[in-house]
């Protein structure tokens, strides 16, 4: 059932109602939609021209929330917007063909008296006094936003981890000669990496090894062809952080690989005392072995 | 043909576990046909370079031929040792049923290019449990026991054993050529069915040779064996008699044990089979690997018709060559050994049941590789630590302690120079086995739909299909934008009420298709108060026109359940509007574009929800029939 339709028995705002006057609206906008892998991420953000319910909201008596479904799969999800914004990672295999993105404004408590100066003489002349609304009542029904899957854009990282045989257990080197950024190692070291990073130790590996990677990789950016893909996308990333691709981007590459990372930790750990913390990640305990 | 099971003599008795077929039990009919085909490529003719040739066929035989009379009674007993109602006794039974049939199925597998069953190998095959003749080196089989697997896929538990040779001239034995018979069945120990209070052993021989005091049964000879089961040529045949496979394809799964097995021994023209009228050879190899579900063993194969990475291993256990295929992403990382019989014995990840599996595994290129012993004394130490059913090498198998540990760190040595040899020859950089980090990529985005593409922007502008729908410019109202697309129109059927006439429930706003392309109630709404429902719409219809509506509770299929109950109406605008209220369905007269406001009573449980304004409209079922 589409709450677009239905007449529900108090003022709502939505697309063609006209319950409020035409000057109060509800609408979304799509700030971000990508995929990376085998997620899709959602970037949403929230217009809602009316005092008496933007109030109601920061009151918290009405919370503003966005129903994502997919009428092939059947999904059905709902995201609270923090503030006016909402950020959601959806699972790619859960949608096909198209999603939909309707925004909502309901009741988070029963209201008495219900009403407002926003409201249609109509509705006002009926009833005077207010009304009164249960919890999770709909204020607000914004345009329902669709979406193809297959045209959000799919992102990868410039830059990965590759196995090289050659390299010695514990150690790593940043390749920046190809068209990504290869951070290689030798395969055991990567698969203790693999099962780190499935263990949510995701936050190490900033300090350990990334911000070390992108340092070495803004040090040769000016001498690399700038037909490369890492090149452009960290070109691309420095304009975002404003920062200058001058000559003395060598000198501050580290406080910079930081900067553009989001890292707040500085103390870096090298690659193999990280490994070591845990022990029991170590290769060499499954079966391969008598 | 007379059935002698030789007395126990006040000696054990045999129960109905067998443990020397224990080993085969597990996919019986794959196991079976592994063991023969290994035994015939033991038994090759050196002094013949032609391919030992397997031939497998389906026959009936006369059951008078196989004695079945007699052994039924012979089974009869041993039936009666069994108290309980289990396996065995349904199999007993089942070997009966078998036995009273004219004519009894028999899977016939002969050799030929083979030696044939000389002297001591047909005592040992025929005569004794757990003895291997078997003084060949290189040779597949060490126990004496896969003998045992036929027997697993008999229903009356009898296999024959027929051979042909040429017996050089020995003193005190006869020369020239020897044809030999014998049927050989086991069961249980039991009582002679002749004789009250006197048990037998559990396993007999049928043959026509008269059968002397205190001797061993003697084998058929000659013209007196039945032509089913004379041999052409000089080697050997096993009849087992009452085949029942125990699967619903035997050929198709024959053919995949044999081609997943032997494929070096075919491969090498050591060995051909001809299952029925189909000949598994050198020449058909490709072809039926082609149409073989997935298995390992088709990339064994071609390591050992193409590859060009080998190597010899030496070491304290012996020489080993070792060849490798690297790269293919479907390799399955994992080392085979096979013997020098061409028989793929095992290619298991684990040191402790292979031990030239390796430990480069993830991360690295994708590889698989093939180990052979060089030499017979190699082969013969790997041979003692293969277990009866030949599908692993288990270095815990040696007893004496000293010995294993040695042997042990011999294996390691080994193993650690089959791991440097991949190492070195699967690439260094394995690209297919990368870590992508997603983490970073609207850090760092490298490629999207285009590369070096800014997540940052990547909204309502470039490629991606976005579009808003706009359901209703009026409430209740669906309206497909034309730019944008909308919502497909909804029509709800009520059921017929009145004579010669039908009601139907219509979306008063036009939602119910081209016939209605105008709304007739415009700008509804509805507003609760506790009990009362103020229902408001400014009707479209022309002055004078009855209008019949219904509250809906939305989101209910249309039905007079989801009607809501109405107790009674008034009017509230316009003044002097008459309205009627019958049932739940409220009615009053169209004035063209009035603002009309009702005041509905409705039950104080009546949920908080949405609604719908239905209106009824009355339909001619006479017309409606004729469209």
């Amino acid at each position: 059932m589409s709450y677009s339709n239905l007449l529900l028995p108090h003022p709502v705002i939505r697309p063609g109602g006209f319950d409020y006057g035409e000057e109060y609206r509800f609408d979304i906008r799509i700030d971000k939609a990508i995929r990376i892998q085998d997620k899709i991420n959602l970037k949403l953000s929230y217009e809602l021209h009316s005092d008496f319910i933007s109030n109601m909201i920061k009151e918290g008596k009405a919370k503003a929330l966005a129903m994502i479904k997919c009428i092939k799969t059947n999904q059905r999800v709902i995201f609270d917007f923090t503030e006016t914004h909402m950020q959601s990672k959806l699972q790619l295999a859960d949608y096909a063909g198209k999603m939909s993105i309707v925004p909502y404004v309901v009741t988070s408590e029963k209201i008495s008296g219900f009403r407002s100066k926003e409201y249609d003489d109509e509705i006002k002349g009926l009833r005077p006094n207010g009304m009164d609304l249960p919890t999770g009542a709909i204020l607000a029904i914004g345009k329902q936003h669709e979406i193809t899957i297959d045209s959000i854009e799919r992102i990868q990282a410039a830059i990965n981890i590759t196995p090289n045989g050659n390299i010695k257990e514990g150690e790593y080197l940043v390749d920046t000669h190809e068209d990504i950024i290869q951070i290689l190692m030798h395969p055991n070291t990567l698969e203790r990496i693999r099962k780190l990073r499935s263990r949510d130790a995701i936050p190490i590996l900033y300090a350990s090894l990334y911000v070390p990677a992108v340092e070495h990789a803004i040090r040769a950016l000016n001498d690399n062809d700038k037909k490369k893909s890492w090149v452009q996308a960290l070109y691309k990333t420095l304009e975002k952080h404003s920062i200058d691709p001058n000559d003395e981007l060598k000198e501050h590459a580290n406080k910079y690989a930081q900067e553009i990372l989001e890292d707040p930790t500085s103390n870096r750990k090298p690659l193999d005392s990280m490994i070591s913390w845990n022990e029991e990640l170590r290769l060499g305990e499954d079966d391969e072995s008598e | 043909m007379k059935w002698y099971f030789p007395p126990t003599g006040g000696g054990v008795s045999y129960g109905v576990n067998d443990s020397s077929q224990e080993h085969f039990r597990a996919n019986a009919w794959e196991n079976t046909i592994r063991e023969i085909i290994q035994n015939s490529l033991d038994a090759f003719n050196e002094h013949n370079n032609n391919p030992v040739v397997v031939k497998i066929s389906e026959i009936t035989i006369p059951a008078r031929e196989i004695g079945a009379e007699d052994l039924a009674g012979h089974v009869s007993k041993a039936l009666e040792r069994i108290t309980q109602d289990n396996t065995i006794g349904k199999e007993y039974k089942n070997a009966l049923k078998t036995l009273k049939q004219d004519a009894i199925k028999v899977l016939a597998i002969t050799d030929t290019n083979t030696t044939g069953l000389v002297d001591d190998k047909w005592d040992a095959l025929v005569y004794d449990e757990g003895v291997t003749s078997k003084n060949i080196s290189a040779s597949g089989g060490s126990f004496g026991i896969g003998k045992s697997a036929p027997y697993l896929v008999s229903s009356i538990k009898t296999v024959c054993y027929s051979t042909r040779y040429l017996q050089r001239r020995t003193p005190g034995k006869k020369s020239g050529r020897m044809e030999k018979f014998i049927a050989r069945c086991k069961i249980s120990s039991h009582e002679n069915p002749k004789k009250t209070n006197e048990m037998l052993q559990h396993i007999g021989f049928g043959t026509k040779a008269r059968l002397k005091q205190n001797e061993r049964a003697e084998p058929t000879t000659g013209n007196n064996i039945h032509k089913q089961f004379r041999l052409d040529g000089v080697g050997s045949g096993i009849f087992i008699i009452g085949f029942e496979p125990g699967v619903k394809d035997w050929v198709k799964i024959a053919k995949e044990s044999i081609v997943r097995s032997f494929f070096v021994a075919i491969h090498e023209k050591k060995l051909q089979v001809i299952i029925n009228s189909e000949t598994i050879s050198y020449e058909t190899l490709d072809n039926i690997f082609e149409n073989t579900k997935k298995t390992h063993s088709k990339h064994y194969y071609h390591i050992i018709r193409d590859s060009e990475i080998k190597q010899s291993i030496a070491g304290d256990m012996g020489k080993f060559s070792v060849k490798l295929s690297v790269g293919d992403k479907n390799l399955p990382n994992r080392i085979a050994y096979v013997n020098r019989r061409g028989m793929l014995i095992t290619d298991d990840k684990t040191f402790n049941t292979n031990p030239f599996s390796t430990s480069v595994g993830k991360g690295w290129a994708k590889y698989a590789g093939v180990v052979m012993a060089e030499d017979d004394r190699t082969a013969e130490q790997i041979r003692n630590m293969e277990p009866p059913n030949h599908h692993a090498i288990e270095f815990k198998r040696i007893n004496d302690e000293r010995q294993r540990e040695i042997t042990k760190k011999n294996l390691k040595q080994i193993q650690k120079n089959i791991e440097d040899f991949v190492s070195q020859n699967i690439a260094d950089t394995d690209e297919e086995n990368s870590i992508q980090l997603p983490e970073l990529a609207e850090i760092l985005s490298g490629s999207g739909n285009g590369a070096g593409s800014d997540p940052y922007h990547c909204d309502k502008s470039g490629d991606l299909d976005y579009r808003t729908i706009t359901p209703s410019t009026q409430l209740g109202q669906t309206k497909t934008n034309p730019e944008l697309g909308g919502e497909e129109p909804v029509l709800s059927e009520g059921k017929g009420e009145g004579k010669g006439q039908g009601s139907e429930r219509r979306h008063p706003t036009g939602r119910d298709g081209p016939k209605h392309d105008m709304p007739f109630l415009e700008r509804q709404r509805v507003v609760r108060s506790e009990n009362k429902l103020h229902v408001i719409f400014t009707s479209r219809h022309d002055d004078g026109k009855p209008i019949r509506i219904a509250i809906m509770r939305a989101g209910e299929e249309k039905r007079n359940e989801s009607e809501i109950p109405i107790i009674s109406a008034s009017v509230i605008s316009p003044p002097g509007l008459d309205v009627k209220k019958d049932g739940n369905h409220i009615t009053m007269m169209s004035t063209f574009n009035e603002r009309i406001v009702l005041d509905l009573e409705i039950p104080k449980n009546e949920p908080y929800t949405g609604y719908e304004i239905m209106e009824i409209i009355q339909v001619d079922k006479s017309v409606r029939s004729k469209r």
